[in-house]
């Protein structure tokens, strides 16, 4: 389903939403370009789930973990694989631990740069640039 | 004389350095860096696996190397200090197990480091072969600018700092990394714009310089980010080099003036007299000139760390964890400790 966003304030009004269709699966996919909002909406994500800490981009060490209080999901798990080229295998990465813990949430940033290999109940969210510069359309 | 042999292999540099301090003066014996940027440049980016498995091959022969340079045998080490985080979980154990087995095996006493930490030190460390007197005017401010981190440090003595700010988003040098990437420098091209950005205006285009008024220290650099590749979209079709140059420095400036403007804030407010840049961003020539005007203008002293300790590197893990060596004693509890990637900088 397609979702136009004018801001990145509407952008983080989404995550409510995905959280709410998640279901059972505990990995979210964020699938788009620099600039299209991928990190905006894992800080709302962050933010619904309570974390308290700044979360600012993983990039540079490609996954932040914080702790979490809530009913279902023990921590969350921010992973950026922007750094990381094709074809790099899921398991050389040191995340499978926290993609067989359902009680991890764990949201990847780019996942595209490992095809083919991700959990098949993930959760997927695509982020398009709209026809003019502020409006992205997120496909979930 | 203390000496003490630093280790640090947070990402991707396997680093080890020997120091010694005496009567309030440090001086850098060794201080050597294998980096691993060309292995890793095949791969378009830091692979963490063969990060990892390069730091164990790098490892005993860069510390071999530290020690043979300082003309000193293992046995005249005084105190071990090693990078606990934060960093790459499978880079930091290589440097951290290897620490501890040199520890317990020569019956050494080891202190873990904070990486940011040993940053925030850098300025200290004097040439190889030189010497420096360690004084510092506390509090003062420290920016902690990199490729992951962009934190301003309200440092007042050498156990105790306070984070005023960071980024909520990017960090500057990410920022930079990125930005290059999309205007076809390569990955991380950081220092390739600022070399593009020495031939462009900084006034050709109107970007924004983000949160100077968000009321506090924080920074964001994510917004600045997405400015670039609207331009960069709707000039691509006509892109010339000179406009790429232009686009380039006009970024580069609107970095820069948001961590100077900061900083500005925050001589303001806490009446420091002495401020500071660390880490990788701040060998950026801009960057050292524009806040050398502002220390002139402000009237406080600015401390920059020489060029090569900018980049990650042992002798400040080992001033740093000279600094700390009081505080750890219990060695058991030490030989149990493990790395942590996402080590907080208190």
């Amino acid at each position: 389903m397609y979702h136009t966003s004018y801001s990145p304030q509407e952008t983080r009004q989404l995550a409510r939403e995905i959280l709410r269709r998640l279901g059972t699966k505990h990995i979210i996919l964020l699938q788009g370009e620099l600039g299209s909002g991928k990190t905006v909406l894992a800080q709302a994500l962050a933010e619904e789930l309570g974390v308290k800490d700044t979360v600012n981009s993983p990039t540079y060490v490609l996954m932040k973990v914080y702790p979490l209080n809530d009913k279902r999901f023990k921590r969350f798990v921010h992973v950026d694989l922007y750094r990381i080229d094709y074809d790099q295998r899921l398991d050389d990465l040191g995340l499978s631990d926290y993609l067989q813990d359902e009680e991890s949430l764990v949201v990847v940033e780019w996942p595209e740069r490992i095809i083919g290999s991700w959990p098949y109940d993930s959760f997927w969210v695509r982020f398009y640039f709209g026809d003019k510069s502020d409006i992205r359309v997120i496909d979930f | 004389m203390k000496k003490i042999l630093g280790i640090e292999t947070s990402c991707d540099e396997t680093a080890a350095a020997v120091i010694g301090v005496e009567s309030g003066q440090v001086q850098v014996f060794s201080n050597v860096v294998s980096s691993q940027m060309e292995i890793h440049a095949r791969y378009g980016g830091v692979v963490p696996e063969v990060a990892a498995r390069q730091h164990i091959k790098n490892i005993i022969p860069v510390i071999d190397q530290a020690l043979s340079k300082a003309q000193l045998s293992l046995g005249k080490i005084d105190l071990v200090a090693a990078t606990l985080g934060p960093g790459l979980i499978g880079s930091l154990m290589v440097g951290w197990e290897t620490a501890k087995t040199l520890a317990w095996a020569q019956n050494l006493p080891l202190v873990p480091v904070n990486h940011l930490v040993g940053h925030l030190w850098s300025w200290l460390l004097p040439g190889e072969g030189e010497k420096k007197d360690i004084e510092v005017p506390f509090p003062y401010l420290s920016l902690i600018v990199s490729g992951g981190h962009t934190e301003l440090v309200l440092v007042n003595s050498f156990f105790d700092w306070q984070i005023l700010g960071r980024t909520v988003d990017d960090a500057a040098g990410e920022a930079f990394d990125k930005v290059a990437k999309l205007l076809g420098l390569g990955y991380p091209g950081g220092p390739a714009l600022s070399k593009l950005a020495q031939s462009g205006r900084t006034d050709a285009f109107s970007l924004p310089r983000p949160m100077l008024n968000s009321g506090d220290f924080n920074f964001s650099f994510s917004g600045l980010k997405t400015a670039v590749l609207y331009l960069y979209q709707k000039l691509e079709s006509n892109l010339t080099s000179e406009k790429l140059a232009d686009l380039a420095a006009s970024f580069e400036a609107a970095v820069v003036d948001t961590l100077s403007a900061k900083m500005e804030q925050v001589i303001d407010k806490y009446q420091v007299k002495m401020i500071s840049v660390v880490g990788g961003v701040s060998a950026n020539q801009r960057l050292r000139r524009q806040l050398a005007d502002l220390a002139k203008i402000k009237n406080v002293s600015l401390e920059m760390p020489q060029l090569r300790y900018t980049g990650d590197n042992a002798a400040m893990i080992a001033l740093a964890g000279y600094f700390d060596r009081e505080n750890y004693q219990d060695k058991q509890k030490l030989l149990s400790l493990s790395p942590d990637p996402n080590l907080p900088i208190k």
